[in-house]
């Protein structure tokens, strides 16, 4: 038999979450695919999920 | 795993395999146990008896207890570890509960061929939550090619049958996964397709075992058969969407941005695990067994020998030297510290010992740069870009709680990304404002802001990573009901004159009036005096203040500056002016009178000596990447603090009545900060999971994420109340026993992904030390 080696986890990372743009130019990051879907997937998350945590009275709103 | 070694901190162990049975009723002419060079199998007890696993629960749980370990793995291991009996099975699980659940978590998990698996043993399994792993080597013919009886019989439907009981909706839940050794001579899309009909949730592709003794069978002419192997399971997989995780690939890839493996096949995690062999004794890695005949050996038992003494033996230390312990062939080799050096049995030469590159360097060479060199095409047509990675151990010091400067510098660089990303799709709507008057603001600040990047980015890059710039985008781009999205729109030209007032570049531009002011975010912002404009024109010169076309000829008669703290321990903006600032559910609070100001700059300074006295992690944390403090309107009682996942690098609290609790509001609010800066690159969680867990700091149950949130929060403020040494033990016992709640509810929900159980894991072995804060 094979040694699991160790447990099987999961690995959903997602490689190409955020990719440097920092020195592209403004001017032409509006037609980047790669700033447009970081934009997108920014927006996504941002209509799906929470968008802030509170925490009036410390917690009471986690 | 050992770990600790990097430290000097005692070496801990929290997975072990518990070998239950030392024999099998498959032949597979590939398995390393019978097969490779150590033999020891012959000598070995078949079925580990009672005592024995009583004997090695003890050790377990022993040390556990004495390292405070928040949760060690056993995987139940052979042979074939069913052959063991339900009933020997039961007795087994029962003494491992029995001595580990009392101090520590327990993970329990099964290897097997399945060949005997069935409803009964699911029950049994479902009744401990064992986690149930399957070997099968893909289609029935890549199957029959080695795992088959001793009579040469196939054992192909003997586990579809069992993989389809693991399939069922009661059952789901244990399955862990399917692993598969890969064969040349097997199709790789075919063995990939067969493995994914089976819909594991997780799924490993291992390299047979190999030495440069006995190296990897490679047909002639090619020098890296098993990357092209691999390589074309990972084509395939990336055009079905990745379904299910793989190991390896998953691990290449996240070593390659600085993150963790999950396999000690590559990168330089101080993996490794303890095997305790069905007569009691302690090996190591049952890979070594591939190396030479007692290999894995250390000589010692559970029945005499503690973890410690175990961990404390040569060999296992030698494993976890990182890449101090690497040749200099693979130290000197740039994608070390992706492939680590490869699995230590396969570095081994009898000649040398294990002090080589693996015998599949060149594989693992060839798949590091396929993976990481050339990615699918995202941005098809253009260069590979680079991506925001942490550094290695970054992620392991965040979850710690404080994080270290490397972590905290990316999250902000990646986050400047996200922001510049988020400006340009602004930009890029301007010319559809229906108001020309605001559509000319936002057209000619937009041409404003690309011309200042050409000539100075850094000035354009300071505003842009203000942390208002980012929620404000986000307005733009998803206004709110009721939202005025053509002044909110024109509010560009107002962030590319604060960047030419940085830039010291004089520029004239209309710019939007919100309440009667000119916002120059970060920077301050201009009284118009005018009633009913929607856009006054605004000049911009080197060395002056800005002022108006008609306005005072002195600027300085309306200006109002942005606000900060500065001082040694803590740097950060006020921010009591960004008009975008108000958006974190609770109201803020308007510009500050004098009187205000001054408590708020008196409290923010002392709180900043107290962090860098009591938790300087936390501080120079704080100090890192903390960009603005936005006051809160005061609550009557109590405190008030909040953080918004787009105001990036902010926190906004209320000015507590008792100003000493001012830091425990900046930091439990900054974790939600950087914890939403993570969220961003590692994806922690099951985002479909919609549960709701019960969490000790409020009544009501909440969603995994913000459970996840409070547990991070908590952590720091336990962590706080700790350094305050008996004056705050009554605090660190509550926030203790909070985190280690929630952390146990996370666990539970298994909704966590390798990163988050790496991330909680991390967090739990935090709150009880305190080498991560200092």
């Amino acid at each position: 038999m094979e040694s699991p080696n160790s447990p099987l986890l999961d690995g959903r990372a997602e490689p190409w979450a955020v990719v440097d743009v920092r020195e592209v130019p403004l001017g032409q990051l509006s037609a980047d695919r790669d700033a447009k879907r970081m934009a997108d997937r920014i927006l996504a998350r941002a209509a799906s999920g929470p968008s802030l945590l509170a925490a009036v009275n410390f917690g009471s709103a986690i | 795993m050992p770990t600790g070694q990097a430290t000097g901190a005692p070496v801990t162990v929290s997975q072990y395999v518990l070998k239950v049975h030392s024999r099998c009723d498959l032949a597979c002419d590939h398995c390393y146990v019978y097969e490779h060079a150590d033999q020891s199998w012959r000598v070995k007890p078949r079925a580990i008896s009672l005592a024995v696993a009583d004997m090695a629960a003890r050790r377990i749980a022993e040390h556990a207890a004495e390292h405070r370990l928040p949760r060690v793995s056993v995987i139940l291991h052979g042979g074939e570890p069913l052959l063991l009996g339900r009933p020997g099975m039961r007795s087994l699980l029962a003494a491992l509960v029995k001595w580990i659940t009392p101090v520590s978590g327990l993970d329990l998990r099964i290897h097997s061929n399945a060949v005997q698996l069935d409803e009964r043993w699911c029950e049994l399994f479902g009744e401990y939550g064992v986690m149930v792993g399957v070997s099968l080597d893909g289609d029935r013919a890549a199957n029959d090619r080695h795992r088959r009886f001793a009579d040469g019989r196939s054992s192909h439907d003997q586990v579809l049958r069992a993989l389809a009981v693991l399939r069922r909706p009661e059952f789901r839940h244990l399955f862990a996964g399917i692993l598969c050794t890969i064969d040349l001579a097997s199709d790789p899309v075919a063995v990939y397709a067969a493995l994914a009909a089976e819909q594991p949730p997780r799924l490993d592709l291992l390299l047979p075992h190999a030495t440069w003794d006995n190296p990897p069978f490679r047909p002639p002419g090619q020098s890296h058969p098993y990357a092209d192997w691999l390589l074309a399971v990972y084509r395939r997989w990336i055009s079905d969407g990745r379904p299910m995780p793989i190991r390896l690939f998953d691990s290449v890839l996240s070593a390659a941005r600085g993150g963790p493996s999950w396999t000690e096949v590559v990168g330089l995690e101080r993996t490794g695990l303890l095997v305790i062999e069905t007569d009691g004794s302690w090996e190591q890695a049952d890979s070594l067994k591939t190396a030479f005949d007692g290999a894995p050996a250390t000589g010692m038992r559970v029945q005499r020998d503690s973890v410690d003494d175990a961990v404390r033996h040569p060999s296992v230390l030698a494993r976890q030297g990182g890449l101090a312990a690497l040749s200099g062939t693979c130290r000197a080799c740039p994608v070390v510290r992706i492939c680590g050096g490869g699995l230590y049995a396969h570095r081994y030469s009898s000649e040398t010992g294990f002090r080589n590159p693996s015998a599949y360097c060149a594989d693992l060479m060839e798949l590091i740069s396929q993976l990481t060199v050339a990615r699918p095409a995202v941005n098809s047509g253009q260069r590979a870009r680079a991506v925001h990675r942490l550094p290695a151990g970054a992620f392991d010091a965040l979850a710690a709680g404080p994080g270290d400067a490397a972590a905290v510098t990316v999250l902000g660089e990646a986050r400047l990304s996200q922001a510049k990303a988020l400006v340009a799709a602004v930009g890029e709507q301007v010319t559809s404002l229906r108001e020309p008057e605001l559509r000319s603001a936002a057209a000619e600040g937009w041409a404003l802001l690309c011309e200042l990047d050409a000539v100075d980015s850094d000035a354009v890059a300071d505003v842009l990573s203000h942390p208002y710039t980012r929620a404000w985008a986000l307005r733009c781009l998803q206004p709110p009901p009721g939202a005025d999205t053509g002044l909110d729109q024109a509010h560009l030209a107002g962030i590319a004159a604060a960047a030419a007032l940085r830039a010291g570049v004089a520029t004239a531009l209309p710019v939007p009036v919100r309440h009667g002011l000119v916002h120059l975010p970060s920077m301050g912002a201009l009284t118009t005096g005018t009633a009913g404009r929607r856009t006054v024109c605004l000049h911009v010169s080197p060395g002056r203040l800005p002022r108006l076309s008609r306005g005072p000829a002195r600027g300085d008669v309306g200006w109002r500056s942005a606000r900060s703290v500065s001082g040694p321990q803590l740097r950060v903006a006020v921010e009591d002016l960004d008009p975008f600032r108000d958006c974190h559910d609770v109201p803020a609070a308007g510009r500050l009178g004098g009187r205000a100001w001054l408590a708020w700059r008196q409290a923010l300074a002392a709180a900043g000596r107290r962090l860098a006295r009591d938790v300087p992690g936390y501080a120079w944390a704080i100090r890192a990447g903390l960009r603005a403090v936005v006051p809160l309107r005061p609550e009557a009682s109590g405190m008030r603090g909040a953080t918004a996942r787009h105001a990036s690098g902010a926190v906004a609290v209320a000015l507590p009545g008792d100003r000493r609790r001012l830091d425990e509001l900046i930091v439990h609010e900054f974790q939600h900060a950087k914890l939403f800066a993570l969220c961003d690159l590692f994806e922690l969680y099951d985002r479909e999971d919609t549960r709701h867990l019960p969490v000790p700091w409020r009544p009501d149950p909440r969603p995994v994420e913000a459970v996840l949130h409070g547990t991070y929060a908590h952590l720091a403020l336990a962590q706080l109340s700790r350094s305050r040494g008996p004056r705050g033990h009554d605090s660190w016992l509550r926030y203790r026993s909070w985190v280690l709640g929630a952390c146990e509810a996370l666990w539970q929900t298994r909704a966590l992904t390798a990163q988050g159980e790496r991330f909680v894991a991390g967090m739990l072995t935090a709150l009880d030390g305190d080498g991560a804060v200092r």
